[in-house]
């Protein structure tokens, strides 16, 4: 990761360097404090810890397909788990335990959110670091410490965790109901405790951030939708991480002690010599929702966030109704706390309170469908450029409202009865949070990299990934919709067991070649990208020619991001085709004319549609 | 007196509770162990394959016979007793631990241990015809070609892989050089920005085309295609059609404008995009018609899931389901009508599902490992758990409720179409229903579930009647003097 | 406690609150979030009925008392150091010290009353709730206390005054919450058996 060798020495050593200390290489790539490289940390952890979770998914999706095929190289990889080459049931149940906290905590959360947060809140807001550059470094050696504890768990006795990655009690409370639920279960609520903890030291420092360190003129309603979804999914992340903290607390006293917190009417023989009664296994669902659903909002929201961005930038236009998309934000950032309950409708939960929870699940779709049209309506009329994260971008939309849809089946307490933890389940948030956060995440790697790396992508092999992954990712969920609507269960090592599900073994060969391929076009995104950060074109320093403040920051990394003084914000970030401008862009440091303090407005511009031709100016653009 | 005969009837059923062990002294023949295999091991075991446990052919002569009851009865016990060849076979399986069944006598053991035999020494073909289930049937038919095919077939998938994977590998060079030649040249060789627009409008065109299709297609395979099996499915069924409908209108309509966009607004240098920040009178109306339309849906949704979870008819039959790892068990009243009551305490040796033998009204209860129901009768299934969270999902009667340790649930409805409508229905006489496990319970998941028989009512009862009674399981004889009692019982009771 | 970035330059836009200070009141937060989930646990699982009452030690009364009076003892010793009365920071900074120990010996000794009482933090579910909630209770004071020692050394070194106040003012931010929080959960725990 040695890439800025030629570094700050040169350019910029002006007069605010004169404390800048001799980093070493510890101090400047390992303990680093610096945001962009806790970025960089960050981002690189979670890419690995996605091929990880992805090689497991292709693992247990060979299962699926050819049950009753023998894969030798098998015993090579997991080894006892893969005897004769037949993968094993529990370590199946592993594996997808492992696939779901790797995906949803390690990439999605932290690698996502982590990654971008890191990177772009002090350069967008204008800052000359976080908050507490400590606390940054903090988290993510927290979170480095808690994946190594999670994949250490792979190679304990009885294996990883293997009780889903909800790990509902009784079954990941007493050690002796499957092998995993033993040493593997333990190590796994290690993880999580250290990535709690990660997580909220990183969420803190966000928030601060945002609040308090905003350069002159960078009021909130002039920041980046980047940020306000950043911001709000480090205040979810606030408020619902230490829920599942103290969930998993008193998951360990009934594991390790002997209370019954979770357990009611358990022989002793089965719970570790003590009888245990009187918990309530659904007051963890409970505990567990109440973070697990505003979670979903934590993947989801910075990934729309970053797709607000990337989808203004290269339409060439503001982005539509910027009001209304933090309005919606906050709508469904708030709505997230009161929806838990419908993971739960199959419980035997009262039914009065069942139609609470519909009801405030449903409402979600209102913002949700108000975000996507606003997207819908920056596409339309905007000179797209269509690089590779703007494409991911699009999917991203796309995704969201495939995905989103069949969100409206799930909600609805009554038709969630047959529809409940079957393939319909696994399609619809392998698309919605899944995909679209994936999508998300790739689109921001594409438009960032020249600011975290100094260098540019290869835009032919982006092309190549986009397409190969947008067509398996559909190929691979969009049938699993009808495996649910049959009625197959998720979670099972095999479909032979009912021989109405025999109907579905070419599809299920089908989804595995369609997951195969898509897991070889990430190796077009490996290689490009770690290709690029040796090989790559140098980048110019504003390469989309976007308006945020980050592009004015100087290409080289330096401590304290910009050699001068930070640059004071005198708009909206999104002027982009602003009528009576020179050029299709107006970065956020631009003062118009008549503006002197950037706490001014500057000219509101009329604009009529029915008037409205498009202008044919010639713009600057390569 | 009558505490005395309630006392003496108590005693009766406990002796008789620890005496079924003993009731299958004569039932040694392979056809014993046949029944009582399927009922307790194929969960995690069969002949010729590992399943969740190792496959079983040729155990009888791999292990000696008092070993092998051993091991079944608690084989964690003969583990802890350092036993080297538990210890090797504990070891050989991952640690997972075998289900004890404390609760077969010697001998059904080793009716189970002759079946076993009789099984592995079948010729191979006949071999995979074990237990005469209609899913091995169906696979041991087709088995002889189809394994040839399934080979076949794989190795085409893999081809095919390894082809894609070289496709790519020379699209990306080709292209690569192209670029190259294009920066040497001064000019874009490639107008990427114009093909990836058309290569959006393509994909889009053809998703559009292509999830309709499917929708068509593999619509026909889903369980909305078929009748509900209960009275309430078709009320559920509408629900559904409504929100599919209505969704995929909107599907179609965003879709299909997303991807049309991308290509239409494609860049060109020649002019500008539309600087168009807000229109409040726009934002208005797509939050208020989603809004609407969502109403409509929480209006209906709410109305359907009223009616599938509010009262229920109180003259319902109730049937207790049970379930554990990884096996559910069905118990039905006796002439009683009532269900006696459970105790988790006595969970265990004998008595698996902890009915509770201090209670009289357990005596002429009935457990099978079968669910049968009487078409058109209401049914209150009220569910208790073992060990971990299961739950009983019935996705033809559109019925799903949690199975939790400690925490008892029910769902009632009414069964609509009897096993022989429906497999008429299907085209398909090997159908029948089933109650699945859909919540992760282990290893074994996947193979838990338990054969569902919605008769007429003539023929349940007839069902109900041949049932053997939880006191005196073993003979018919005993059975009827049993009914007679229990009937002259509440005769007196009355 | 926190390095912070170095204003690099002059220009540079200040703070709109003090980062450090932000930040203590956002780990409130989280530890309230915490509170909040135990105690809606306590109060759900207490719906479901099965539940064992039993009586609170007096004990834990008197460590409601210590509290109040420990967060008095802080808040004189913010006084003092706002009028950079150096020696009454210390004596007070040192009688808030001793009140946190006191406490601590407190709860440890109700803990022991309740086990004489027969109330096991294996048991009922009421009974492990009482021992979760007030240790993670302790736990938060001891963070605390390590806290205020961090604090108490400055003192000594004459290092906490009028223009030198900002660890003092988190400590008292801190310790004022903890002591709310333990009035909060033990009327909360006596409320709600």
């Amino acid at each position: 990761m040695s890439t800025h060798t030629a570094h700050t020495d040169g350019a910029h050593h002006d007069a605010h360097d004169h404390g800048h200390h001799h980093e070493t290489f510890i101090s400047k790539y390992v303990f680093s404090m610096d945001h962009k490289m806790i970025a960089k940390q960050f981002l690189i952890t979670g890419i690995i810890m996605g091929v990880i979770g992805m090689s497991m998914s292709l693992i247990f999706r060979l299962q699926l397909a050819y049950p009753d095929m023998k894969f030798p190289f098998l015993e090579s990889i997991i080894g006892q788990w893969g005897k004769d080459g037949k993968l094993d049931p529990n370590f199946y149940l592993a594996l997808i335990t492992i696939h779901g906290t790797i995906m949803v905590f390690y990439v999605l959360t932290a690698g996502l959110s982590g990654t971008f947060s890191n990177l772009l809140i002090p350069l967008q807001v204008g800052a000359r670091d976080m908050a507490s550059p400590f606390m940054n470094m903090l988290s993510y050696w927290f979170f480095f410490l808690s994946s190594v504890v999670l994949l250490s768990s792979l190679f304990v006795d009885g294996g990883p965790a293997s009780a889903g990655w909800t790990v509902y009690p009784p079954l990941s409370a007493l050690p002796k109901a499957i092998p995993g639920s033993g040493t593997g279960m333990t190590l796994w609520l290690v993880a999580i405790i250290l990535f709690i903890a990660s997580s909220l030291l990183g969420g803190i420092n966000y928030i601060t951030t945002v609040l308090n360190m905003r350069t002159k003129g960078m009021k909130m309603t002039r920041l980046p939708l980047t940020i306000w979804a950043f911001l709000i999914t480090a205040v979810l992340g606030l408020l619902s991480f230490p829920v599942l903290l103290g969930a998993g607390l008193l998951l360990i006293f009934d594991r390790s002690f002997g209370t019954s917190f979770y357990l009611n009417e358990i022989v002793a023989e089965l719970a570790g010599g003590i009888e245990r009664v009187g918990g309530s296994p659904v007051l963890y669902q409970h505990l567990f929702w109440f973070l697990g659903h505003p979670e979903v909002y934590i993947i989801l929201l910075p990934a729309l966030g970053i797709t607000s961005e990337v989808i203004a930038t290269n339409s060439r236009k503001p982005i539509f109704g910027y009001r209304a998309m933090i309005g919606s934000i906050l709508a469904i950032a708030f709505l997230s706390f009161i929806v838990w309950g419908h993971h739960m409708f199959v419980t035997g939960m009262n039914p009065f309170l069942g139609s609470v929870f519909m009801l405030g699940t449903l409402i979600i779709a209102v913002p949700s469908a108000v975000k996507t049209f606003n997207y819908m309506a920056t596409l339309w009329k905007g000179n797209l450029q269509l690089t590779p994260a703007m494409m991911f971008a699009i999917g991203l939309v796309s995704f969201f409202i495939s995905g989103g849809l069949t969100g409206i089946y799930l909600g609805n307490a009554a038709l969630d009865i047959n529809l409940h933890d079957t393939y319909f389940v696994v399609a619809h948030f392998h698309l919605v949070m899944g995909s679209a956060a994936i999508f998300g995440m790739m689109s921001g790697i594409y438009h960032w990299y020249p600011k975290m790396f100094g260098r540019m992508m290869n835009n032919t092999l982006g092309y190549l990934h986009f397409w190969l992954t947008l067509i398996s990712a559909y190929c691979v969920f969009f049938p699993m919709h009808f495996m649910g609507l049959a009625g197959v269960p998720r979670r099972y090592y095999a479909n032979t067991a009912y021989d109405q599900f025999d109907v579905f073994i070419d599809m299920n060969q089908f989804v595995t070649i369609a997951a195969i391929v898509g897991g070889a076009a990430q190796i077009l995104f490996l290689v490009n990208f770690f290709g690029s950060i040796y090989r790559g074109k140098r980048a110019p320093q504003n390469p989309w020619h976007s308006n945020t403040l980050e592009w004015t920051a100087p290409v080289e990394h330096i401590h304290g991001n910009w050699p001068g003084d930070i640059p004071y914000v005198y708009r909206w970030p999104y002027d982009y085709s602003k009528p009576g401008a020179e050029l299709d862009y107006i970065p956020q440091n631009v003062p118009d004319s008549d503006q002197n303090d950037p706490l001014d407005e500057p000219k509101a511009v009329h604009f009529d549609l029915k008037n409205t031709t498009l202008p044919l100016v010639e713009t600057k653009e390569a | 007196m009558k505490i005395v005969t309630s006392v003496l009837k108590s005693l009766v059923l406990v002796t008789a509770l620890f005496s079924f062990s003993l009731t299958a002294a004569f039932a040694q023949s392979a056809e014993e162990g046949e029944k009582l295999y399927n009922a307790n091991c194929t969960s995690c075991h069969a002949i010729n394959e590992k399943v969740v446990g190792p496959a079983l052919k040729n155990v009888h002569t791999k292990r000696k016979e008092a070993w092998l009851i051993k091991w079944i009865k608690n084989s964690q016990a003969l583990v802890k007793s350092g036993d080297a060849e538990a210890v090797a076979v504990y070891k050989e399986n991952n640690e997972s631990v075998m289900t004890s069944f404390e609760n077969l006598s010697d001998n059904e053991i080793k009716s189970i241990i002759a079946y076993i035999k009789k099984e592995s020494e079948a010729p191979a073909q006949a071999a995979v015809v074990p237990t005469g289930t209609s899913s091995t049937d169906a696979s041991a038919t087709a088995n002889p070609t189809s394994e040839v095919s399934d080979t076949l077939k794989t190795s085409i998938n893999w081809l095919i892989i390894i082809i894609l994977v070289l496709l790519v590998m020379v699209i990306v060079l080709v292209l690569d050089i192209l670029g190259k030649v294009g920066e040497i040249q001064g000019k874009k060789v490639i107008n990427w920005n114009g093909i990836n627009a058309k290569l959006m409008l393509a994909f889009g065109a053809i998703g559009i085309v292509a999830s309709a299709w499917e929708i068509w297609e593999h619509g026909k395979l889903t369980v909305f295609n078929q009748t509900p099996a209960s009275t309430h499915g078709a009320e559920y069924d509408n629900m559904f059609m409504i929100t599919l409908i209505i969704t995929g209108i909107v599907f179609f309509i965003t879709q299909g404008l997303l991807f049309w966009y991308a290509y239409k607004y494609k860049h060109s240098s020649k002019r500008r995009a539309l600087f168009y920040p807000d229109n409040h009178k726009i934002e208005l109306i797509w939050t208020v018609i989603p809004a609407i339309v969502l109403t409509i849906l929480v209006v209906r949704g709410l109305k359907t899931w009223t009616d599938m979870t509010g009262e229920k008819d109180p003259s319902s039959r109730v049937i207790e389901v049970y379930g554990f790892q990884f096996a559910w068990n069905a118990r039905y009243a006796g002439e009683d009508n009532l269900l006696g009551k459970h105790d988790f305490r006595q969970i265990g040796v004998i008595n698996a599902l902890g009915v509770d033998t201090n209670d009289v009204k357990a005596q002429d209860d009935i457990i099978t490992n079968e669910l049968h129901l009487a078409v058109g009768e209401p049914v209150m299934l009220k569910f208790r758990a073992k060990d971990v969270i299961h739950s009983a999902y019935l996705p033809h009667f559109r019925v799903q409720m949690n199975v939790v340790p400690g925490l008892p649930t029910q769902f009632g409805f009414t069964p609509s179409l009897t096993t022989a409508e429906m497999r008429q229905q299907l085209n398909d006489p090997k159908f029948d229903y089933a109650i699945l496990c859909n919540k992760i319970c282990g290893s074994a998941h996947y193979r838990m579930k338990m054969k569902v028989v919605v008769h007429t009512k003539e023929e349940f009862k007839k069902w109900l009647a041949q049932q053997p009674r939880l006191v005196n399981k073993s003979t018919p004889a005993a059975q009827a003097t049993a009914q007679v009692e229990t009937s002259t019982e509440t005769k007196a009771a009355n | 406690m926190m390095a912070t970035v170095k204003q690099q330059n002059l220009n540079d836009t200040p703070p709109i609150i003090n980062p450090t200070k932000f930040v203590v009141w956002l780990l409130i937060v989280a530890s309230v979030m915490l509170f909040a989930s135990f105690t809606s646990a306590y109060i759900v699982r207490r719906g479901e009925g099965n539940w064992l009452l039993f009586d609170i030690p007096s004990l834990f009364a008197y460590s409601t008392v210590i509290v109040v009076l420990s967060s008095a003892a802080i808040q004189w010793a913010y006084r003092a150091a706002k009028r950079d009365e150096l020696g009454q920071v210390k004596i007070s900074l040192l009688v808030t010290l001793l009140l946190g120990v006191a406490f601590c010996i407190s709860q440890w000794l109700g803990w022991k009353a309740l086990v004489a009482n027969n109330v096991h933090f294996v048991g009922n579910p009421s009974e492990s709730f009482f021992y979760v909630i007030s240790g993670v209770h302790l736990a938060h004071m001891v963070g605390g206390m390590i806290f205020l020692l961090v604090v108490i050394g400055k003192a000594l070194n004459s290092n906490v005054h009028k223009k030198n106040i900002l660890s003092l003012n988190l400590c008292v931010t801190y310790w004022h919450f903890l002591g709310a929080a333990w009035i909060y959960l033990y009327f909360f725990l006596l409320l709600n058996r």
